[in-house]
């Protein structure tokens, strides 16, 4: 079966990428050996597929060999990028989060790479409106999708079902689901938390903003809606909970495995996560995993999610000999046959649409239904905001929600501050 | 003219000219002059293009390459990129020059001998230093592409007198808090021990050897365990105060304890250190004061108020103005530890001037903060030593 999922695969690979190439494509092509090297994030457990991935490019590409280096978190490789192009010693290709290309745009870091994409007739297309937007900028294409996903809550499926528990829908439903997720000991304290914010990143906790109609950067360009009244009731309404015991704001250093951990304890009901760690939850628990959409807007049926994962770039400043063998592997990497073996692998999306129509992709869902729960709602997801200050915004945003949830800060007050900072850092850009 | 003095003259012009030459190629590069822009912009041009056909180069366009770039070109290139070792290598022919007129030849020997490590201090030490004050004075941002536009002063505005200050005086408070605790540590708990390992049995030696160990294992690594050990649901230190009934806090994960969790580690790295040091001092004490304090009456307290204290007088002082620098100059614990966070609880200063190039990159205003950290530093050591100069007594 695996055989033949890979053949028409192949097929289908070939027939997107290579077969309708149209343009001259000598100026891209590869002439001779070359060993290239690329930076990526992607942590232990998915080293196996990576280098299977890696290989299995060496073997088609006699005269490539693209070595892969593991760099450390998303942030880390992007320390270590834009500190490499400095210097002008770069690799061929990096490894970028989904939220960092509009700033990569704005410094002219990336490669465009539309020239290639004529050259070679590459489908972007194929990748949907909402990608390509979140993977352009000012028009050109800077770097491919080849992974992306989304925020989700996963919960313990076995609770849920001995103890009639619903995954709530909106944020208004989502007291009456922790009041019932969450379980007391005698002393008070919190045996079982409803549910754990994901405290480190931004990204897993944004969503409940946007969905109540918190914009954290506004039209005008220069001011924030932080501080305003709906950013100051979801802020209320989460430290209330954290402060009752219903949840836990995972936060600081190894607050990601410690989430986990939890949860595969029985110390928490549901966690917000990435949906890309679906296998990784699934092998770890001895209990069934559920997947659900976070909580949406006031009408329980309009969601906002932004999307997550990886993009893969071509460094301005690498040699056009690094260009042109990276350019290959990019191909690969964002190839429907790859697309589909991540995706069934991890629990990424696949980024390209047409995979999604294949029997293959469908029998892909059958064996994790979790899994086929969110991706039906795979059209709320938006490309993330592409303002090059908004990691920066984003980063002053989890520090002050820190001091809320874990020091006790005034919400109003704190929030207040923080729309100072955000507006200097606005006007700053 | 003397053999001496011909060689002296030679090696001035020399020094001249090849100063000269890196100068030109700093001001064109690095700096950007502005009336040197169009011959530099050239430079840059040619490498631009480069870069897109198949030229596997990097840095300076191919001096030797096949015929692609004009000789001039490449030279200018070669110079830009160059241009600091250059002026290093123009200045030490200048030094060499004067010096051979000051000095016999057996003395210019001796001199030859160190130059070598001078070149590299020079290089890796005094250079950054200035091209530091440098950057300050631009607009140098790692993600925008023109990075070297002169702006003056504006940097030192920011910091001093707009947003940069609430960050700085925050910054510095943290670090001067973290600076107390660990020169509490070291000189108070080093010297507790000190006096507590003082004795040269085979059981204290080993004792010794176990508290002196953790500053031989790498700061990094201890920093991830003590993560664990910290860790407010999971952590032993806090299994262990629950077992006398004390909940412990969620150390690095609070604002208000994140700071003494980096210090436990402190501790626990610096205190054998500070010990050995103390040990070896008391070592040095005559015994002959303490016999003499005995048959005058003296008891234990008094014996080490008026004879170990100040015979360690210096010793403190070593550890101070060492425990001083280095603590205000943290940043390995605190970065894998808490990255400055929660909040800015952590943010000490070394952190700031990280975070501000690595996460914002303005690498501009990070050189600012950095000069300015470089001064406070200074002047406090300085301070310190004239003191110290004064107050304590080197009799031991």
């Amino acid at each position: 079966m695996k055989k033949r999922i890979s053949l028409v695969l192949a097929v289908l690979m070939m027939l997107s990428v290579v077969g309708v190439a149209t343009a001259d494509t000598s100026r891209y092509d590869v002439t001779e050996p070359i060993t290239i090297q690329w930076w990526h994030a992607h942590e232990d457990q998915l080293h196996e597929y990576l280098n299977y991935m890696v290989e299995r490019f060496n073997e088609q590409n006699p005269l490539i060999t693209v070595e892969p280096v593991y760099i450390g978190s998303y942030t880390e490789i992007n320390t270590q990028l834009i500190a490499a192009v400095a210097s002008g010693e770069v690799p061929a290709l990096a490894t970028a989060n989904t939220s960092y290309p509009p700033s990569y745009g704005a410094a002219g870091i990336t490669e465009i790479l539309d020239p290639y994409i004529e050259a070679y007739g590459f489908d972007v297309s194929d990748f949907g409106e909402g990608l390509i937007a979140a993977t352009s900028y000012n028009g050109d294409q800077i770097v491919l999708p080849y992974l992306i996903s989304t925020q989700v809550m996963y919960f313990n499926e076995d609770m849920a079902q001995a103890e009639g528990i619903e995954m709530p829908k909106t944020f208004d439903e989502f007291e009456a689901f922790l009041e019932k997720a969450t379980v007391f000991n005698a002393d008070g304290t919190t045996a079982r938390y409803g549910t754990v914010f994901g405290g480190w990143d931004y990204w897993y906790y944004e969503t409940l903003f946007m969905n109540n109609g918190v914009d954290v950067i506004l039209e005008d360009g220069f001011s924030t809606d932080l501080n305003g009244e709906a950013s100051v009731y979801v802020t209320t309404k989460m430290k209330e909970w954290i402060d009752k015991g219903y949840a836990y704001y995972a936060y600081g250093t190894g607050a990601s495995p410690n989430m986990r951990q939890l949860f595969w304890d029985g110390g928490a009901f549901s966690v917000f996560h990435t949906s890309s760690l679906y296998d990784t939850y699934v092998t770890n628990s001895d209990f069934e995993v559920g997947m659900a959409w976070l909580p949406g807007g006031e009408d329980g049926v309009s969601f906002k999610s932004e999307v997550g994962g990886a993009t893969i770039l071509i460094p301005a400043v690498a040699t056009q000999r690094q260009k042109n063998a990276a350019w290959q592997f990019m191909m690969f990497m964002a190839s429907p046959e790859i697309n589909l073996y991540w995706a069934d692998q991890t629990g990424y999306f696949p980024t390209r649409q047409s995979v999604m129509q294949t029997p293959e992709y469908a029998e892909y869902l059958e064996r994790k239904p979790a899994m086929a729960n969110v991706v039906s709602m795979a059209g709320y997801i938006n490309p993330r905001s592409l303002h090059p200050a908004y990691d920066s915004i984003a980063t002053e945003w989890r520090h002050s929600l820190a001091l809320i949830f874990n020091e006790g800060a005034p919400v109003q007050a704190t929030l207040d501050t923080l729309a100072q900072t955000v507006e200097e850092i606005l006007e700053d850009f | 003219m003397s053999y001496r003095k011909t060689v002296s003259v030679v090696l001035l012009i020399l020094g001249i000219v090849v100063f000269g030459i890196g100068l030109y190629g700093w001001l064109m590069g690095d700096l950007n002059l502005g009336s040197l822009q169009h011959i530099s912009a050239e430079v840059y041009e040619v490498r631009k293009e480069s870069r897109s056909f198949e030229i596997p180069i990097t840095g300076t366009v191919g001096l030797f390459g096949e015929g692609l770039v004009s000789v001039p070109i490449a030279l200018l290139s070669f110079v830009m990129n160059n241009a600091i070792i250059i002026m290093i290598v123009g200045i030490t022919l200048l030094f060499n020059g004067v010096m051979l007129r000051l000095q016999s030849w057996e003395a210019m020997k001796d001199l030859f001998c160190v130059q070598p490590a001078l070149f590299f201090f020079m290089l890796f030490v005094y250079f950054p230093i200035i091209d530091l004050v440098r950057i300050s004075l631009t607009d140098m941002r790692m993600l925008v592409a023109d990075p070297q536009a002169f702006i003056g002063l504006r940097n030192y505005r920011w910091l001093f007198l707009q947003s940069g200050w609430t960050r700085f005086s925050e910054s510095l408070l943290i670090t001067a808090r973290y600076t107390f605790w660990e020169l509490f540590i070291t000189l108070v708990a080093g010297l507790l021990l000190a006096l507590l390992f003082n004795r040269m049995t085979k059981s204290f030696n080993a004792m010794r050897a176990v508290v002196f160990m953790p500053k031989y294992i790498a700061v990094a690594t201890s920093a991830v365990v003590f993560i664990w050990i910290l860790h407010g649901n999971y952590g032993i230190l806090n299994y262990a105060l629950s077992l006398f009934g004390i909940k412990g806090p969620n150390w690095l994960v609070q604002g208000n304890t994140a700071l003494y969790g980096v210090l436990i580690l402190t501790g626990w790295r610096v205190v054998g250190y500070a010990m050995m040091i103390y040990l070896s001092a008391m070592q040095g004490i005559p015994k002959d004061y303490y016999e003499a304090a005995e048959i005058d009456g003296a008891d234990g307290v008094q014996r080490l108020r008026f004879i170990t204290l100040p015979m360690l007088a210096p010793t403190s002082l070593f550890l101070f103005v060492t425990t001083f620098i280095a603590s205000m100059k943290v940043f390995q614990s605190v970065d894998v530890m808490t990255g400055g966070g929660p909040g800015t609880s952590t943010n000490v200063v070394v952190q700031w001037i990280y975070n501000l190039s690595f996460r914002d990159f303005r690498a501009a205003r990070s050189a600012a903060v950095s000069v300015i950290f470089f001064v406070i530093l200074l002047v406090c050591t300085a301070a310190t030593m004239m003191w110290s100069n004064r107050s304590i007594s080197y009799d031991s």
